[in-house]
């Protein structure tokens, strides 16, 4: 509040002062009835004290000035402070607005929201790392949500999906679009696996530099050794025995020594994996699976055999396990059994290294002995393997392929990894 | 290394801190002649004397404000409150003297104050508190509580010699139920830092006082389910240990704070906003607390196993939460 | 008027703490309503001699626990007329370093502990540090002021309780000057002398002249004289009259103008000065020297008080512990 110190009338018919003296200034603190100012009428001089506690916030009338009876000489803003000296504040107090009336003014209503799903930080940072898209994966956690296991079995089935097949990686195709189900074409429904391999050879190439380096290998050793071999096998495991395993096995015992081919990319680093376990590629009736043989270095030849021979066979009938379609660290396709010599396989997400394996038949080769060369009838197969160049360069991958030729070049029966008691004469 | 109980380990704190410095001393009611309610304090002023053996009347606010001067002349006084409840009847010595005079002076008050605390021990709602969420809420003191002999050794000896006002909790439920082993020699902890009591992927439970051990008992129980819980025993409510707990939300994903005292505003919704604060991008559940409902601490047996916080609450929400 | 052994340097030097002390809380009134200190501002003017005359009795190895009106006790203990000007200030050069406001200050190094804001707090602490003194095996003695209304609260009761049980080497110094705040004594206690309560203890209780600075003195020399020898506390009730409002803001129209003016008559510093001229150590010329003297000081004390710097916004969460 605002009180203002008026020009009093000392004496009758004054109509007018002086103001002689202002004994505080702007600023400064009054007491009530503490004398402020000296006026001076022509009958009388005066003090005037101020007319209630406050600080003297504006002198109107200054020194020497004169003044009618009853004009504002100055005002004193009165503060509402306390005896304690806490200062509640010297200014008026302000109206706030008035409460709200219920009813009236209230926007028109929000539109309903869609049901929206939650999904937590965790499970949206795993979905994101596994390159999972969350609209896709079922909840079996509290009232459906998508839990972090979710993601990752959902991640698991995708890769069982996984087409690593010699597709080119060319994926563009034809533009030009007939009008849909006319005499000119007609529309095949999408699998959900159809739609699983596109989508993941899609975000496999995209996202992953695709380089396939190829080698060239002679397996005539290990030919000559199956010949021999692989009708007694098969008559007591019922088992044929092919070149795979012996491809498998080499493959597992070198990848340690090729650790970035091992491995997955992520920004954090190239996370190398410490074991072995090799995915292998199984045709099925309307695509792939990519069933995982858990640590193959660890079995023999003819184990590996008939491991692979009864995850192909389950696979054919769907009943291959939920666990046996994750925890791979690479893959083997063996496209050659379509007769295909050469391909370029497509990386199985989240791994960079796939090693494709072309038809292995007689061919002609040259061959060397003592100084002369010759032409000779050699089993030739080429070895295609394909990798993540972010994570592998050429030179790394050519080391393995050329480590893996010569140890597949080098077969002996019976001797370090080929060592296996079954397969002895 | 030797096992003793809780009430052994506060007790040889104590002595071995009186023997080692002769300027720490003890104030409180029946603690000299009489040895101490608990008879922790048994002893003592045989051996040390009446000037540093303190028997005081009824007096907690004098008590407390009595070491807080005998403290700024240089003396190392350790309060001893009968019972936590009666702090209260010291809160202005404490939160308006103790806490604040080296903030605004410079000069510390080294001072601690031990406060028997905790219920399960038919003691009614005057002798069972938790009051610790009081004093955490008061910047300038340290508050501490110890859930294992080992921690209440090591923690009382820190308290004795930090320079600043330390409130120790030390739980009476504890006193002569448990024992464990002590390392030989000073044994101190550092006041500030939590301990992962245990191991775990699933899910962490964040806890203080004898709640560690109905936390134990807890993931016992779930690791027959496959749930594997982690244990962070707090330790030091104030000042807490954001980086072991933010540390273990992180980890799993998934917390269960548990405490003894009254849920709201208790120390667990401090702790449960440093996890939202520290680890919200790798949450995968909500912060779950288990508490004791917000009542005084009933006396009945039937009322207060309602009201007291379990290995079987903590299990069932840690279960809760484990499959979200 | 008590006699007292008092040789002439030491009252002419009582004399000067006196001045000091009025002048000082002067210039820091004339601050206050110059707006440039904030916050309340609680002046003991009429009753310095409760403060100075109890004080004096003192030695440097004592420790006071000053109340809120106790300026001239922490002069006497070595605090500096700058220091208390920039803590007013809420400056760098106070003794709070700008954390406290007014009365809040004390150095524990010069035996003053800064005054705690709940009245009645300082006795129990009074109290312990009567205890911590006689630990470390010296004669040394606490001293402690509190007001007629701090006596009401729960803490003067278990502080001189346990002082008195203990036999601690503390002095009590009750400031009854009539108000506490509005609060008028009848309304505080029925029974008008505060001293009558030291019989509930056990201990001496006293009541004095509060406006006769040398009557003080005497009654405090006696009752540290005690406590050195181990026989514990005393009550020492100085019946003195607030002469201006509880702080500066408050203008007491609660209190009656004539009571105010009768006790103004019995100003202490003027009665002070009457003995004086009458044993031939003050005069006019004397008078305005050390009024200059003073001045000066003071003005001095402005000055570096005033360029003393305000704290860092950065340091506000430092300092709260140790380590």
């Amino acid at each position: 509040m605002s009180i203002p110190i008026i020009m009093p009338q000392l004496g009758e018919s004054v109509a007018e002062g002086i103001v002689v003296e202002w004994l505080k200034r702007e600023g400064d603190r009054v007491r009530k009835d503490e004398a402020v100012l000296a006026i001076s009428t022509e009958k009388v001089e005066a003090e005037i004290p101020a007319p209630a506690s406050g600080v003297l916030s504006r002198i109107l009338a200054q020194a020497g000035a004169i003044v009618p009876v009853g004009s504002t000489l100055a005002i004193i803003t009165e503060g509402f402070a306390s005896g304690t000296g806490i200062d509640l504040g010297t200014e008026a107090p302000i109206t706030v607005p008035p409460l709200p009336i219920t009813g009236a003014g209230v926007s028109g209503t929000r539109p309903e929201r869609r049901e929206e799903r939650f999904y937590s930080p965790a499970v949206r940072r795993l979905a994101d790392e596994l390159g999972v898209n969350l609209a896709d994966v079922s909840g079996s956690g509290e009232d459906g949500r998508v839990t972090k296991r979710d993601v990752e079995a959902f991640c698991q089935a995708r890769n069982r999906k996984l087409a690593a097949v010699g597709g080119t990686s060319d994926a563009a195709g034809t533009r030009g679009e007939p009008a849909a189900g006319s005499d000119e074409e007609e529309i095949l429904p999408l699998t959900k696996m159809r739609r699983s391999i596109a989508d993941h050879m899609v975000r496999s190439l995209r996202e992953a530099p695709h380089v396939t380096s190829i080698a060239e290998a002679d397996f005539t050793a290990i030919a000559r050794f199956r010949d021999a071999r692989r009708a007694a096998f098969r008559e007591a495991t019922g088992t044929p025995l092919t070149f795979l395993p012996f491809i498998v096995k080499a493959t597992a015992h070198l990848l340690p020594e090729s650790p970035t081919l091992n491995a997955r990319w992520s920004e954090d680093g190239i996370r190398v994996r410490k074991a072995v376990h090799l995915g292998i590629a199984i045709a099925v009736a309307d695509g792939i699976v990519v069933p995982v043989l858990r640590s193959p270095a660890l079995l023999s030849i003819s184990e590996v055999g008939i491991r692979i021979s009864d995850l192909a066979r389950r696979a054919q009938e769907g009943r291959l396990l939920p666990e046996e379609l994750s925890g791979g660290t690479f893959t083997v396709n063996n496209f050659g059994a379509d007769g295909n010599l050469i391909g370029t396989p497509v990386l199985n997400q989240p791994e960079v290294g796939i090693l494709g394996i072309g038809t292995i038949g007689k061919r002609a080769a040259v061959v060397t002995h003592g100084g002369e060369d010759s032409i000779a009838i050699r089993w030739m197969g080429y070895l295609c393997l394909s990798y993540d160049h972010r994570a592998v360069d050429g030179a790394v991958a050519g080391r393995f392929l050329q480590r893996l030729r010569r140890t597949l070049e080098s077969f002996n029966p019976g001797e370090g990894i080929w060592a296996d008691p079954a397969l002895q004469p | 290394m030797t096992e003793v109980t809780y009430i052994e380990a506060i007790r040889q704190a104590l002595w071995e801190e009186m023997e080692r410095d002769e300027r720490v001393f003890l104030l409180g009611e029946d603690i000299g002649h009489y040895g101490g309610a608990f008879k922790i304090t048994l002893g003592f002023l045989e051996k040390f004397g009446e000037d540093r053996v303190i028997d005081t009347p009824i007096a907690e606010s004098a008590i407390v404000g009595a070491a807080a001067g005998a403290a700024l002349m240089g003396r190392r006084p350790v309060v001893e409150m009968q019972f936590a409840d009666f702090i209260a009847c010291a809160f202005d010595q404490v939160v308006n003297m103790v806490a604040k005079f080296r903030y605004r002076t410079g000069t510390n008050v080294p001072l601690v104050i031990r406060a028997p605390y905790g219920g399960r021990v038919h003691g009614g709602p005057f002798h069972s508190q938790s009051p610790e969420a009081w004093f955490v809420h008061v910047p300038g003191l340290k508050v501490v509580a110890p859930s294992t002999p080992a921690d209440a050794k090591g923690l009382l000896k820190a308290a004795i010699r930090d320079p600043d006002p330390v409130i120790y909790f030390e739980h009476k439920y504890l006193y002569r139920r448990i024992k464990g082993p002590i390392p030989a020699g000073d044994a101190l902890l550092p006041i500030g830092k939590a301990e992962l009591k245990r191991e775990g992927n699933d899910l962490s439970i964040i806890t203080y006082g004898a709640m560690l051990h109905q936390a134990f008992e807890a993931a016992n129980r779930l690791s027959r389910k496959g749930i594997s819980a982690a244990i962070l025993d707090l330790r030091t409510l104030l000042p807490l240990d954001r980086d072991a707990i933010v540390s273990t939300a992180r980890k799993t994903g998934k917390v269960v704070i548990v405490h003894e005292a009254t849920r709201t505003a208790g120390v667990g919704a401090e702790v449960a906003a440093i996890v939202a604060e520290g680890a919200f991008d790798r949450l995968d559940g909500p912060i779950l607390r288990v508490t004791a409902p917000d009542t005084p601490v009933p006396f009945t047996m039937p009322l207060e196993e309602a009201f007291l916080p379990n290995a079987d609450r903590i299990a069932a929400a840690a279960e809760r939460l484990a499959a979200y | 008027m008590h006699e007292s052994n008092l040789s002439h340097e030491s009252l002419i030097e009582i004399h000067y703490y006196l001045r000091l002390t009025r002048a000082l809380e002067e210039r820091l009134g004339i601050l206050y309503r110059q707006g440039k200190i904030l916050g309340g501002v609680y002046l003991s003017t009429g009753q310095e001699a409760v403060s100075i005359g109890a004080a004096y009795a003192l030695g440097p190895g004592d420790v006071i626990v000053p109340s809120h009106r106790d300026l001239g006790a922490h002069l006497l203990r070595g605090i500096e007329p700058r220091e208390v000007l920039a803590q007013y200030l809420g400056r760098m050069g106070g003794l709070s370093r700008g954390r406290d406001g007014n009365v809040h200050f004390g150095d524990v190094k010069r035996g003053d502990i800064a005054f705690l804001s709940p009245m009645a707090d300082g006795i129990p602490v009074a109290a312990g540090v009567a205890l911590g003194l006689r630990q470390q095996g010296t004669d040394r003695v606490s001293m402690t002021w509190f007001g007629e209304g701090a006596a009401s609260r729960g803490d003067f009761h278990e502080g001189v309780n346990l002082a008195a049980v203990l036999r601690l080497p503390v002095v009590f110094v009750c400031n009854n000057n009539q108000y506490a705040y509005s609060t008028p004594l009848h309304r505080q206690t029925t029974v008008p002398d505060i001293a009558a309560r030291a019989a509930g203890y056990g201990i001496p209780g006293v009541v004095v002249d509060g406006n006769d600075v040398l009557t003080v003195h005497v009654a405090a020399v006696e009752a540290v004289a005690r406590a050195r020898r181990g026989e514990g506390p005393s009550l020492i009730e100085c019946k003195t009259m607030r002469v201006r409002g509880h702080s500066e803001h408050d203008d007491a129209s609660y209190v009656s103008r004539e009571v105010v003016e009768a006790w103004r008559e019995r100003d202490p510093i003027r009665l002070f000065e009457d003995r004086l001229r009458a044993l031939g150590l003050f005069d006019e010329a004397s008078d305005a020297a050390l009024g200059r003297r003073i001045a000066d000081e003071i003005d001095a004390a402005v000055v570096w008080a005033e360029a003393s710097p305000f704290p860092d916004r950065e340091e506000v969460e430092d300092g709260v512990y140790s380590g």
